[in-house]
């Protein structure tokens, strides 16, 4: 499997970031990406996930007002309404989010299939992203532990942000999944990390899973 | 047999990705032949392949392959 002519001169400068080339590129290209949430920060996620080169992408918004326009802003994905029956590689949630409210983890899919039925934790690398008082964050975590719970400890999500901040944490949800579902990082494999922003600055923290937590022991 | 690649209609940074591909493909210490068009490209080609860890074995003008070309050896680093 290669990429088209096409597909080499539309992702040139990806392909010659440091890792990526056509591996990575097509690792992209076969991602199926669960969107899970709405809202600005949905949107720019969603722009950015489908120009990197996101194969599918499936927005679970409940309503989908922005997969026409996505569809017709980019030709190189295929964005569609998440169906309850599909089941996604990788997965963007955007926070607050009802089912993160329920449960230590946010399904994969709708109907989690026979190949993802383990627990403690994330089945598949994940990316949470939220908006709060005077910044944000993001958390990305490859499959396994820590579970989304563990991994947005102390988050007081807020819908609410400025336009500005949206972008940017939309943008950066967005390139930690990418990151994630072309396993680069340390060692070829993206590390579980959280990045907080706040007062216009990042600061990077290792994610683990707390001792007290059913995920700590895969008992999710 | 040694791969090669015939960029010389090719323009930046597509000379590059094109043949960053190819060293993809090959296994650490084969070696890959460009033709390459003398100018910018002939300039920036051996450069940035050293910059990724590549090695520059040898260039040369091959005018049996038109005014203006030039072979290119590439061992792909590890």
């Amino acid at each position: 499997m290669s990429l088209s002519d096409a597909e080499v001169e539309r992702y040139s400068r990806q392909i010659l970031l440091p890792g990526v080339g056509e591996e990575g590129q097509l690792r992209l290209r076969a991602a199926r990406v669960r969107l899970a949430g709405r809202g600005p920060r949905a949107d720019a996620a969603l722009l950015y996930l489908a120009s990197a080169g996101v194969g599918t992408l499936w927005v679970d918004d409940g309503e989908s007002p922005g997969a026409a326009a996505a569809r017709a802003a980019n030709r190189w994905s295929r964005v569609d309404a998440c169906r309850p029956d599909w089941q996604a590689d990788a997965l963007l949630v955007l926070l607050p989010h009802p089912e993160l409210a329920q449960a230590p983890t946010v399904r994969p899919a709708m109907a989690p299939g026979p190949d993802l039925e383990r627990v403690g934790g994330n089945a598949i690398p994940t990316v949470a992203v939220w908006a709060s008082a005077g910044g944000g964050g993001v958390a990305a975590v490859a499959a396994g532990v820590p579970c989304l719970r563990c991994a947005t400890e102390g988050v007081e999500a807020d819908a609410a942000s400025a336009p500005a901040l949206d972008l940017a944490l939309g943008a950066l949800a967005a390139l930690e999944l990418t990151l994630l579902v072309m396993g680069l990082g340390e060692g070829r494999r993206h590390p579980s990390r959280r990045l907080d922003l706040q007062g216009g600055a990042i600061r990077l923290h290792p994610l683990a899973p707390r001792p007290d937590c059913c995920c700590a022991a895969g008992a999710c | 047999m040694m791969s090669r690649i015939d960029i010389r209609s090719l323009a930046c940074p597509m000379t590059y990705v094109r043949t960053r591909l190819a060293l993809d493909r090959l296994a650490p210490g084969e070696v890959l032949e460009v033709l390459v068009a003398e100018g910018e490209p002939l300039e920036n080609l051996p450069r940035t392949a050293a910059e990724d860890g590549h090695r520059v074995l040898s260039r040369e003008p091959v005018p049996s392959e038109g005014a203006g070309s030039w072979r290119v050896l590439l061992e792909r680093g590890p």
